[in-house]
């Protein structure tokens, strides 16, 4: 009935349109549909280029520090002054027992200068009267290494243990299923902040392999553990359906090797899940390393982290909020970017949303 | 948020000022006894109150034979006593001991070596039984038994060290304490003299506590107590309550019998937490130190409730004087001219301490105060330059916790400006010490502080920089300074017992020619710390003990 | 399904067993702190320290002593290398805090996270939708212990509210009221994360049964639109977020709300782990551990059977 159509299940409206979209644009290939879907979506790109925005302001750190603000991300500026408009002012407030014996409390860092000291703290001082704009584009530096860094190693291995599990199965299969399902089985921040605790006492001296403790593979490798399976089950859930299509069975007929059939096979299928999970993971990890670093096992002091400066930033919150709220902001910024655009690219890829990150 | 300064506590033990005490009559070699005259500062007794409600630090035990930190040693003092202890009063008398079980000071012999005290009669603990002689053997033999931390100090006692002695067989009784339960007698015979033993007996890990305690910890299954006070229940983490001893019955005159009817504590660990609900009322007393961040509000808003003081610690950066480059005298000196104190007092603490160029903390008969540097990064650097070791790279230690952490980095931050390559290593405190205190870590630059045990120059100077103490592993003397002459005069006044104007001369001595002669240590602030209170609490009765900090069994309400 | 469900219960122990074994295994070779020096002080004798040794066993090879602290765990007697407090002990001292946030931010998330979703659905594509995706994105960008320290400053520490109290837990038993009014900071905390997720997880799964087959075919057959709603598209579209809920449910129990534990100062056995993580005390960890994975895994096989249930397409075979 007409008024059914219209007023009721109006998602089928929606569902129509996508449908149509596909019937009518035949004999292009699905990447470029994809790319055409993803340019009409003015949000997902703008949040691209926001992310991008981030990462070229954090990549410009060091120009920032020696001409902007004139001072390193670990260089601490206690009892020292710096001018603001003509006057001293001290970096971090004096405090202290007079000569008449008074006391008077101290230790308040100087709040956001802006433009008013000539580049110099435009986002303040921390405790230690070192620059925060400085220290978060430094910290934005390491907590997207290790965000990215460990994005690229978890995915990566993901994508082999799932290429291997789906397409052999059986023992192969079972073996590596048990590992996704054991490394699951850990309460997960807790293994993370075990690891994360454990190799910053001395670093990594086995095997062959040597990490110094403060060492940002530390975080990274330990983030990627933790998550391969997050990525992997979906991705081996593909495969495994994958694996019993026709196109599958008629390569094998051909005569091709097991690496071929993975590789230029199954792999191209499933890569659009890859490229959504990605993205999607880069945002995951950003934040398990601010919590990692929150709680003092991820990136390692005096090196910057958007995490760590919050940790540092929360003992300061009543006289220097600032501390707190700038570096969760970024996080916030650079998180939802990448989501926002993750999800533009799921839409574009697949608009019926079939890929999904539910384990 | 997750851990204070529990490193502080736990490291800093008990904290004693002994502001201008005369110390000398208390430190053994004489027949002083004090006259057991009413319960402490007479002025507050009889103030009594029905419910004191505390906001607390975890303890680490509440056990006298084990528990080392402040947060426990506060509170327990009114709860479990010993043969001697302090007197209740504020000032530096705070710092005289007078006999608490015992009945008057001890009897000691003229080398020194046998000390012997008679308990007071009909003392009985909280549960009604009466207090036995042989109770205090079993006492010291108890924290043998449980490996107490505080085992090491009663090493002089004979038949405690040695391979065949209590400390490694744990078997039979410790010959060197004869005790006599119909005479009420306590016989302690020692090794050798130790200038410091009656401090030593007043230690937590000499309370007495009845014969027949397991020798595990009972901290949730409360000992009997002796004092005005008994534990009546702890939860650890959560809470704790103390009540009257029902037994007290003034048996220690020398002790206040205590103004609140009942203790109530929470433990909230979190100093912000703690802070607010003290100054929203909900709660009497904060006992951390009011965090930096509310510090100027406190000061503005509750100047009345506030009270700030500074006790017997000393904050100091070790330097490694046995591998370069601070085996270099001139290095060593360069560091000092790099630190500014005040600018760490101001930045790290709140402004919550005093610069310091000494070892010993203010207060000591033994200080004298040292100018001999100040705060010149040029002349650092030009020491640097002189010394030849510019350039180098040097292994900075410190604990991964705030304060600590941030009074490291900025260590490690001047180190840069004059001239070295600093490598930052910040330790979990579960591990720190012990990695300081091994020779292998070849730290060079290391966090340190130290709270007194006890008021004597032997608890800082032999413990902590006596070059024959150096040891492979659980080091004390972490910055392994060895300087044979001061080496001599260390063991030299070791041996002394009677502290006179000149032996005290000769221990200032000791602390100029290591600080300032050779450089040996970079010393920078005297700690303080603040008492906050909620407004029901009548600040006419705040009674600061330089020994057991704020007294609250002589605090009283409006 | 008795089958089914045994083997998974053996998987489980097995799972077990290897998780306490590699979660020792990290503490015993990796950091090099002498839990006998820790317990032993500053100012402790070398005979102290071998007395301590002896004691706890550390002269012991590693599986010896693995085994003895599984066997002293699992009878209640084990005891932290920090302060002899009895482990068992304090991790049920920290449970009433865990499950009071834990369930209650469940009970937050599942209900507003499906109602969220169900309402962005019924919009898809006009201006409630896009309202809701956008705070629903926002919601899982939100680094929880950054959210949690934002909260007590606007709403505890007087910029410009302190009605909500700050931080810490009060038991149910003491006091009912506080219990709550503590709780609410984190339970909403914790649970604006999982409203995001669900919400879009909900929407998503929707959108997508609307479109399936069967669901045509029911309204082709003339059922009424209420009906089919409720009974075919909505109860399949929770399926999925059963399964969800319980792993996110189970990861929370055991410890995963370890950051917002540690921002509000809930002593909970989440806050316990970090505490003994920090201080590399390993008998708590073990203790954490087994506490956290005992839950994980119950909860799989617990979702693995509600799944088979539900969706009898998925009955393995």
């Amino acid at each position: 009935m007409a008024t059914e159509s219209t007023t009721d299940f109006t998602l089928d409206t929606a569902a129509a349109l996508a449908a149509d979209e596909e019937g009518a644009i035949e004999g292009k290939s699905p990447w470029l549909l994809a790319w055409r879907r993803l340019r009409r979506n003015y949000v997902a790109i703008g949040f691209f280029f926001l992310f991008v925005a981030i990462v070229v302001l954090c990549l410009c750190a060091p120009l920032y520090a020696n001409h902007v603000a004139h001072t390193g991300p670990n260089t601490g500026h206690l009892g020292e002054t710096f001018t603001r408009n003509g006057k001293q002012v001290p970096v971090v407030s004096k405090g202290g027992f007079d000569a008449s014996g008074q006391f008077h409390a101290g230790g308040i860092p100087i709040g956001p200068q802006l433009w008013h000291a000539g580049g110099r703290y435009v986002f303040g001082a921390d405790d230690q009267g070192r620059d925060v704009a400085v220290r978060l584009l430094y910290g934005g530096l390491n907590s997207l290494l290790v965000g990215i860094g460990s994005a690229i190693i978890c995915t990566l291995f993901a994508i082999i243990f799932a290429l291997l599990a789906g397409y052999f199965g059986g023992k192969t299969d079972w073996v590596i299923s048990r590992g996704f399902d054991l490394i699951w089985a850990f309460p997960v921040l807790l293994l993370a902040i075990a690891l994360g605790t454990a190799l910053s006492i001395n670093g990594f001296h086995h095997f062959g392999i040597n990490i110094q403790s403060g060492s940002l593979w530390i975080p990274i490798l330990v983030i990627s553990i933790v998550l391969i399976p997050y990525v992997g089950r979906p991705l081996r859930g593909q495969i495994l359906s994958l694996r019993e299509k026709e196109f599958i069975e008629a390569a094998t007929a051909q005569g091709a090797s097991s690496w071929r059939v993975m590789l230029s096979e199954l792999l191209p299928n499933i890569a659009s899940s890859i490229l959504v999970f990605f993205t999607l993971i880069i945002a995951t990890n950003i934040l398990t390393e601010a919590g990692l670093s929150f709680l003092g096992a991820g990136v390692q002091p005096p090196n910057p982290s958007w995490g760590t400066m919050i940790a540092d930033g929360q003992d300061r919150i009543a006289t220097a909020p600032w501390l707190t709220i700038i570096p969760g902001i970024m996080i916030v910024l650079t998180v939802l970017s990448l989501n926002v655009f993750g999800d533009g690219l799921r839409d574009a890829l697949d608009p019926r949303a079939k890929v999904r990150m539910d384990a | 948020m997750t851990k204070r300064s529990r490193l502080t506590r736990f490291v800093g033990v008990l904290a004693l000022l002994a502001a201008l005490a005369f110390l000398a009559g208390c430190g053994g070699g004489g027949n002083k006894s004090s006259s057991g005259t009413g319960s402490g500062a007479g002025t507050n007794s009889g103030k009594t109150y029905s419910t004191l409600r505390v906001i607390w630090d975890a303890p680490d035990y509440m056990d006298p034979q084990l528990y080392y930190t402040v947060a426990a040693y506060q509170i327990n003092n009114y709860v479990w006593t010993g043969l001697l202890g302090y007197k209740h009063v504020a000032g530096p008398d705070g710092a005289t001991l007078v006999p608490y079980l015992a009945e008057s000071m001890p009897k000691i012999s003229a080398d020194g070596t046998d000390l012997k005290f008679t308990l007071r009669p009909n003392l009985h603990y909280s549960n009604g039984k009466p207090v036995k002689a042989s109770d205090f053997a079993y006492s010291i033999e108890r924290a043998f038994k449980m490996d107490s931390p505080g085992v090491g100090f009663f090493s002089a006692i004979k038949g405690v060290s040695g391979a065949s002695g209590y400390a490694a067989t744990k078997k039979g009784h410790i010959s060197g304490i004869i005790t006599n339960d119909a005479n009420r007698t306590i016989e302690i015979k020692l090794d050798h003299p130790e200038g410091d033993i009656l401090y030593i007996l007043a230690l937590e890990f000499a309370h007495v506590v009845p014969s027949g305690t397991p020798a595990t910890d009972q901290s949730t299954h409360p000992i009997p107590a002796t004092g005005p006070y008994e534990l009546q229940s702890y939860s650890p983490n959560r809470s704790f309550k103390l009540i009257r001893n029902p037994h007290w019955n003034n048996q220690i005159p020398t002790m206040p019998s205590g103004n609140p009817d009942q203790v109530v504590g929470t433990i909230i660990t979190d100093p912000v937490a703690a802070y607010q609900r003290v100054a929203s009322d909900k709660a009497d007393y904060d006992f951390q130190p009011v965090p930096n961040d509310r510090l100027p509000e406190a000061q503005s808003k509750y100047k009345d409730r506030l009270r700030i003081y500074t006790n017997a610690n000393t904050y100091y950066y070790a330097l490694n004087n046995a591998i370069p480059p601070f085996n270099n005298m001139k290095a060593r000196e360069a560091v000092q001219y790099a630190v500014d104190p005040q600018a760490i007092i101001s930045g790290v603490y709140g402004g919550l301490g005093r610069p310091t160029q000494n070892f010993l903390p203010p207060g000591y008969p033994q200080y004298k105060k040292i100018n001999a540097w100040n705060f010149d990064l040029a002349k650092a650097k030009q020491l640097v330059q002189q010394s030849g070791t510019a350039g180098a790279t040097v292994d900075v230690y410190g604990p991964n916790e705030d304060p600590s952490k941030a009074s490291t980095e900025y260590l490690a931050g001047q180190l840069t400006k004059i001239g070295y390559k600093p490598k930052l290593h910040l330790l979990s405190h579960a591990v720190y010490f012990q990695t300081i205190g091994n020779q292998a870590t070849k730290a060079q630059a290391m966090f340190t502080d130290w709270y007194q045990d006890y008021p004597h120059p032997i608890d800082w100077f032999d413990t902590l920089l006596n070059g024959n103490r150096i040891t492979k592993i659980h080091n004390n003397n972490v910055g392994n300074v060895n300087v044979p002459s001061v080496n001599k005069e260390i063991e030299a006044l070791k041996k002394i017992t009677t502290l006179t104007p000149q032996v005290n001369d000769r221990w200032a001595k000791v602390d100029k020619d290591l600080m300032a002669t050779y450089h040996t240590t970079v010393p920078y602030m005297n700690r303080s710390s603040t008492d906050f209170f909620s407004s029901k609490m009548d600040m006419n009765c705040y009674v600061f003990s330089v020994v057991l900090y704020w007294d609250w069994g002589l605090s009283c309400q409006h | 399904m008795i089958p089914f469900i045994i083997r998974r219960l053996i998987g489980a122990i097995l799972v077990l067993i290897a998780v306490s074994f590699i979660t020792y295994l990290i503490f015993i070779k990796i950091p090099g702190g002498d839990p006998a020096f820790r317990i032993a002080g500053r100012t402790a004798t070398a005979q102290n320290i071998a007395d301590i040794r002896e004691k706890l066993r550390l002269n012991d090879p590693f599986y010896d002593q693995y085994w003895a602290m599984m066997k002293s765990l699992f009878s209640g007697s084990l005891v932290s290398y920090s302060s002899q407090l009895n482990v068992v002990d304090q991790i049920k001292a920290g449970i009433p805090a865990t499950f009071s946030l834990c369930i209650g931010a469940a009970i937050i998330w599942l209900f507003f996270g499906i109602l969220v979703g169900i309402i962005a659905a019924m919009t898809a594509g006009r201006w409630p939708d896009s309202a809701i995706t956008t705070l629903a994105l926002i919601g899982i960008s939100l680094p929880v212990f950054w959210l949690g320290l934002i909260a007590r400053y606007l709403f505890a520490e007087g910029h410009p509210f302190s009605f909500l109290p700050d931080g810490g837990y009060v038991p149910f038993t003491s006091n009912p009221w506080q219990w709550f009014v503590h709780l609410l900071m984190p339970w909403w905390v914790l649970a604006i994360l999982f409203i995001g997720f669900y919400g879009r997880v909900m929407r998503s799964n929707i959108l997508d049964t609307i479109n399936e087959d069967f669901v045509r075919t029911a309204k082709a057959k003339g059922l009424p639109y209420r009906r089919v709603m409720v009974k075919h598209v909505l109860r399949n579209s929770l399926i999925p977020i059963v399964t969800l809920f319980g792993l996110d449910f189970a990861a929370v129990i055991g410890g995963s709300a370890i950051l917002t534990e540690t921002v509000f100062d809930l002593k909970g056995v989440g806050w316990y782990a970090a505490q003994a993580v920090q201080d590399l005390d390993l008998p708590p960890i073990m203790g954490v551990t087994i506490y956290a994975t005992f839950f994980i895994v119950l909860f799989s096989v617990i979702v693995d059977v509600l799944y088979a249930y539900l969706d009898p397409r998925i009955r393995p075979t």
